[in-house]
């Protein structure tokens, strides 16, 4: 979540400071001597450190390659991962400034305290920061940078030509790696990999298991997906080896009589333990959402009997707060545009929804004489409401959002435009304070806004969704793991899979995933594009793309089928497609680049999403030659042949190289 | 057995005149005498020999004379038994050539019955050819020359029966059709199939857009060669590779000595008009040999032949009844009884220009040593009966008059046409004949003549024949030629390199497209005439992943540009005969390839199923008579 223009109190403090001893020393100009002492670089701290070293690049963790600050004052805020047994050092960058940047500072902050203010190199050049006074919290580093570029020049329109650009952003770290005592703390505060073992041919239940937990991690990978791997291993001897790394983790479901949870300890050095989830079949997906979801509360211990327990229950999301929703600083100060955004999913309502209404509550300080402040607030960068802040302090409207302007992802923004008396827009001149009270809500009316396809999901998914195989093995499991785990990462709300029979889910009601292989048995569900030989014409009937027998391909399809959403995976002749679909669903963009209804795979080319149904696109199925028959039945076809060409062969051959006079 | 009276031992003595005493006989009138003297005095021939042509004297009687005349006794080796077990000491092939037969032995004395007036020459040749020991006494009898052919081919019924249908097989099994594919060539396509079938399962648009690619790029090149082929035919177009002054340049008594063969099968009806042409060859009677072949379990025709009473010239070799049952084994038959230094084949229903032998024996002359044989032009004379007809005229007028002196000219080897293919007997024998096994023997000649370092020529000359009239007999005809153009590929392509080493690079290249194109061409056909048709229909793209850019225009190259192509060459074809009435018929040429398509099927079929089949084409069914003809002038 990002808050831009909202500096806190204490930055402004010292700014203030700054600015006053730069005044002071008549520097306003030229580049000043600060007086502020640079923080220790940590190179120094670090070859003190006896420990290994140990370096994250920031853009592993959902960090963008290149973070721009822009304009006088931003402030970007980011999280990084601090395994246990590890202490975080310091903070490397590079950075680069426009020509236009006189001077500028870089104040990196922690829990609203400044760590350190660190004066920008002109131009480009490294930057290292320290973290020796950084707390990790919950496995976590939190930290945000300030950036203030030429501050004494006024800034009440907004400074294209001010920026700083900050590359290769990565966090070094000394100590050595601790594994996981207890179930409790065997989650990582950030998870990158996760393997889950199961039984060679699952069943409905474990393969339920699994997809929870799938969609369990892809909660624990913090701005980037997670790689879930599913194998096979012998129930008879469940016991896998885990590879000791920091963000990666190992969960063995293991169908037993006894219910029980053990973190179990590594068979060979180097390794992990492992986290051993043994139920009957029928309780396991429970045990799993029960521990995925409350291991904290649960287990304190390496290993537990669990003789009963009731599965998470879903609280009511339609009415939730700023708080609820994880936006706590809500003060922006200053003068110009002011400004707070915050993002949400309809599935953080626990489903689709069709109507919204925002009631924001806040107080902020009078505005001085002579100046003027308004409040707006955009939807999705749409005004939706606009009301001028006068003498009140305070404010509380109640803004229905309308529902046209309603998105899968939407933005809410809240934007103070003031302008201090005079048009003085020098930084604590005339600031000015505005307080959003977290208490302020969005209430949510279930309904579908939205057309069929990939921007129903997940929330159409949500509280809980069937998931069929044809056939259910470990690939179709992999390849709904991923799925679920790209689903997951749009929403705070968990996801729950159920999986259920071919015939049996498609008789639910609920939305439903499917993944299969067999083109013949989804032509009852009819999805836009049939996994045949195609090609696509447009209104005009001028071909943009086909697909022939030989080509294979894969397809994801989100599409409606008789009221209920379907998302539907299937290839042809692509099996390996399931297991490399993760390449494409866990980049930085992942499932929010899908537009329209189709997702389309060719192999060996880049895949291509795209709106089929009501495009004024045309499909037209290439007929089936018998040679796609072949392609299917190839092996089996290939005998036959192989066997009938020697037999003819041997018929042939007393009469091609024959040696005795014939009798004809 | 009638033995007949004590010989004497051979002497020279005193001889009357055969003319004479035939004339004191009454066996022969003055005048005819006269007659024949004048003959022998324009073509030096013997005078017996002319007699006997001429139908003046039967052969018996003149071979009673010779005996008296040379002194010896006569004997009719019909009616005695030559001992089999003295005869089996020599050569029939010997014993044909120098015209002599072992009758029997009595210790030292060994009698034999002549067919000439024995010399020192002779006597050397016996003692030799039997072989003799230096103190055995010769004694002679005198019999006709006819007789010595009966009696070979009584007491080598089986060696020359062995020797026409596996003589070459014997001599050289490579170059023999006997044995379809060696298991070498076995081996190496079964592999090709597997290969094929592991690659079109596997990997099937590759393989089949390979395969495509392959095919069409095959047709393309095959068009490209009959053009270039065509036009450099078309360029000699108005060349006479034998003028007329030089055929009448001939001097008679020059001329050598012509065997005709004509093999017939269950052709009674053909067998009377077949005798008037070849009496209409000018070409001294008593200089040429026809051999009219007959089958032994053929009686109609054997009657037919009879009571035509054909002239003495003429004789009936009978082929014994035995597989494979071909026209190859009844020449190769033919072949050991022929006496002439040349030998041409005629089909039962040939109608050969009159001077064609003369020109033959002219371009013989003028050619080089090496020159083997001499194809001539084949044409029908029942061209405008029908589209069938009126088709297999044109592809015979461009086969004939233009691919053939292109191929000759632009050094290519040449498939020798059915008939009209004139050899030098001695190299044929070289050769060893006819393959009785392949059922395009004549093309398959004239690729081992090539293989061998001798060459084909085309000669300006025309036999008409009846054009095939009926679809049924038509196809019959055609998977025959097509089956046999199958069987000569493999035959020469047993040792591809060895091939290439014999005739050159360039020609086994025009080999491959010719002879394995013409087949392979008329297989592809149908399924790019069905993807063709199957896609103008419904406009359907299955095929499209098989015809990406490239392919697509070669595609349509052949498509339009060669089928246009070999349209047009047909349109050439009628010029040179002025055949102008035919022209719009070309265009109806895609049916004519359909029916050779069906025809290919078939011989595939029959090459696996029934490899040696010689599939008979009925003559005599065109309801054009020779002399209706217009094209003949």
């Amino acid at each position: 979540m990002r808050h831009i223009s909202s500096p806190s109190l204490a930055f402004l403090f010292h700014l203030w400071g700054v600015l006053t001893l730069l005044l002071f020393a008549g520097l306003a100009a030229s580049r000043p001597a600060y007086a502020l002492t640079p923080t220790p670089t940590p190179q120094a701290k670090e070859q003190a450190q006896p420990t290994a070293q140990h370096t994250l690049e920031a853009v592993r963790f959902g960090l963008p390659e290149v973070l721009r600050l822009n304009g006088a004052l931003d402030e970007f805020t980011f999280s990084l991962p601090v395994p246990e047994g590890w202490q975080p050092q310091a903070l490397h960058m590079e950075v680069s400034l426009p020509p236009t940047v006189e001077d500028g500072f870089l104040v990196v902050e922690q829990d609203g305290q400044v760590l350190g203010t660190y004066p920008l190199p002109e131009g480009q050049g490294p930057l290292s920061i320290s973290l020796e006074h950084a707390r990790v919290k919950e496995g976590r580093l939190t930290l945000r940078l300030r950036s203030l570029l030429d501050p004494l020049k006024p800034f009440c329109a907004p400074a294209l030509e001010r920026w700083v650009e900050v590359r290769r952003l990565r966090a070094i770290y000394t100590g050595a790696l601790q594994p996981p005592t207890t179930v409790a703390a065997f989650w990582p505060p950030d998870l990158h990999t996760l393997r889950i073992s199961i039984p060679p041919q699952p069943d409905a239940p474990t393969a339920t298991a699994a997809l929870t937990l799938a969609a369990w991690a892809a909660r624990l990978g913090s701005g980037h997906g997670v790689r879930v791997e599913i194998t096979a291993v012998d129930p008879s001897q469940p016991l896998v080896v885990a590879p000791a790394e920091p963000f990666g983790r190992t969960v063995v479901l293991h169908p037993a009589v006894h219910t029980e949870v053990a973190l179990v300890p590594p068979t060979q050095p180097d390794a992990w333990p492992v986290l051993m989830l043994s139920a009957p079949p029928e309780t396991l997906p429970d045990l799993v959402a029960r521990l995925a979801y409350d291991a904290q509360a649960l287990i304190q211990a390496p290993r537990a009997r669990v003789e009963s327990f009731e599965p998470p229950k879903t609280p009511n999301l339609l009415r939730r707060t700023f708080a609820d929703m994880g936006l706590h600083r809500l003060s922006m100060q200053g003068s110009g545009v002011l400004e707070s955004r915050f993002t949400f999913s309809q599935g953080d309502f626990g489903g689709p929804i069709a109507d919204l209404t925002l009631h924001l509550k806040g107080t902020y300080t009078p505005v001085p004489p002579g100046g003027t402040a308004t409040l707006t607030v955009l939807l999705n960068d749409g005004l939706v409401y606009a009301a001028p802040l006068g003498d009140a302090g305070h404010f509380q409207h109640t803004i229905s959002l309308p529902s046209p302007r309603l998105r899968r992802d939407n933005t809410l923004t809240v934007r103070v435009m003031y302008t201090p008396p005079g048009g003085d827009c020098r930084v604590g001149v005339h600031d000015l304070m505005v307080h959003l009270d977290p208490a302020s809500t969005l209430e949510a009316k279930p309904g579908q806004t939205l057309p069929p396809g990939f921007q129903r999901f997940p929330q159409v998914l949500l509280p809980t969704f069937m998931v069929t195989f044809d056939p259910l093995d470990i690939d179709t499991l992999q390849t709904a793991a991923t799925l679920v785990s790209a689903l997951q990462r749009l929403t705070t709300t968990p996801l729950r899979p159920r999986v259920l029979p071919w015939e049996e889910a498609l008789n639910q009601d609920a939305a439903l995933l499917v993944v299969t292989q067999h083109s013949r048995k989804i032509a009852a569900l009819r999805p836009p594009l049939e996994p045949l030989p195609f090609r696509i014409l447009d209104a005009d009937g001028r071909e943009i793309l086909q697909l022939r027998t030989d080509m294979p391909f894969a397809t994801l399809q989100a599409f409606e089928h008789q009221g209920r959403d379907v998302l539907l995976w299937t290839h042809r002749n692509f099996p390996e497609s399931g297991r490399q679909l993760e390449r494409y669903l866990h980049d930085r963009d992942g499932w929010y680049d899908l537009r329209g209804d189709v997702w389309l795979w060719p192999k060996g080319e880049k895949p291509v999403s795209f709106r089929l149904r009501e495009s004024g696109l045309q499909v037209h199925t290439l007929p089936e030659p018998p040679s796609f028959w072949t392609l299917r039945n190839r092996l089996l076809l290939f005998v036959v042949l192989l066997v009938m060409a020697f037999m003819l062969l041997l018929w042939l051959y007393p009469r091609l190289v024959q040696r005795q006079n014939r009798h004809e | 057995m009638n033995k007949p009276t004590p010989p004497r031992e051979y002497s020279c003595p005193v001889r009357p005149r055969l003319g004479e005493m035939l004339v004191q006989a009454g066996l022969l009138a003055p005048q005819d005498l006269e007659r024949a003297l004048k003959l022998q005095r324009r073509t030096g021939s013997p005078l017996g020999q002319i007699l006997i042509a001429l139908g003046l004297v039967r052969r018996y009687d003149l071979y009673r004379f010779l005996a008296r005349q040379w002194g010896l006794p006569f004997v009719d080796l019909l009616r005695i038994r030559p001992d089999r077990t003295l005869a089996r000491r020599g050569n029939p092939e010997t014993y044909l050539r120098l015209g002599f037969f072992p009758v029997e032995r009595q210790g030292d004395m060994y009698t034999i019955a002549v067919a000439r007036q024995p010399d020192s020459s002779l006597v050397e040749a016996i003692r030799q050819a039997l072989p003799l020991p230096p103190h055995a006494q010769l004694r002679f009898y005198v019999t006709t020359d006819w007789d010595i052919e009966q009696v070979v081919r009584e007491i080598f019924h089986r060696d020359v029966l062995n020797a026409a249908v596996f003589g070459l097989y014997y001599r050289h099994p490579h170059e023999s059709a006997y044995t379809v594919l060696t298991r070498g060539q076995f081996l190496a396509l079964s592999l090709a199939l597997l290969l094929l079938l592991t690659a079109g399962i596997w990997f099937p648009y590759p393989t089949l857009l390979a395969l495509n690619a392959l095919v069409n790029l095959a047709f393309l090149v095959g068009i490209v060669f009959k053009f270039v082929v065509s036009l450099a035919g078309a360029k000699y177009e108005t060349m006479e590779p034998v003028t007329r002054e030089e055929v009448a340049s001939l001097r008679e008594e020059d001329l050598p000595r012509y065997t005709i063969l004509v093999p017939v099968y269950r052709e009674a009806n053909v067998i009377r008009p077949l005798l008037e042409s070849l009496a209409r060859l000018d070409y001294p009677k008593d200089k040429l040999e026809i051999l009219v072949l007959l089958e032994e379990d053929d009686k109609e025709t054997y009657e037919a032949a009879k009571a035509a009473r054909p002239p003495y010239n003429v004789r009936f070799v009978i082929i014994p009844d035995a597989p494979p049952k071909t026209k190859p084994k009844a020449c190769n038959v033919g072949l050991f009884f022929a006496r002439g230094e040349y030998l041409v084949i005629y089909d039962a229903e040939d109608r050969p220009e009159p001077d064609q032998l003369k020109k033959a024996v002219v371009a013989f002359r003028k050619g080089p040593a090496n020159l083997a044989v001499v194809q001539a032009a084949l044409n029908y004379y029942n061209s405008r009966e029908n589209f069938l007809t009126r088709m297999f005229t044109l592809e015979y007028s461009f086969w004939f008059d233009y691919m053939l002196p292109g191929l000759y000219r632009l050094g290519f080897p040449i498939p020798l046409g059915g008939t009209s293919n004139h050899f030098r007997t001695q190299v044929l024998r070289e050769l060893g004949g006819w393959d009785p096994f392949n059922v395009t023997e004549d093309a398959d000649l004239g690729i081992r003549a090539a293989a061998h370092g001798y060459r084909v020529a085309v000669l300006n000359s025309t036999t008409y024949e009846e054009a095939n009239s009926r679809v049924g007999n038509w196809i019959r005809q055609r998977s025959r030629w097509i089956k046999g153009y199958m069987q000569t590929t493999l035959v020469h392509l047993r040792a591809p390199m060895q091939l290439v080493r014999r005739i050159g690079w360039k020609a086994t290249l025009g080999f491959l497209l010719l002879i394995a194109g013409t087949p392979l061409t008329f297989l592809a056909a149908p399924p790019l005439w069905a993807m063709y048709v199957l896609w103008l229909l419904t406009e359907t793209r299955i095929f499209d992943p098989f015809f990406p850019p490239l392919l697509l225009y070669i595609s349509l190259v052949n498509l339009l540009l060669g089928n246009g192509i070999a349209i047009y060459l047909n349109m050439l074809a009628v010029f040179k005969r002025r055949y102008y009435d035919l022209i719009p018929w070309a265009l109806l040429n895609p049916v004519y390839w359909m029916l050779h398509s069906i025809a290919a099927y078939k011989a595939l079929w029959q090459l696996l199923t029934k490899p040696h089949y010689w599939e008979k084409t009925v003559h005599g069914i065109s309801r054009y008579g020779f002399s209706e003809n217009r094209n003949t002038g």
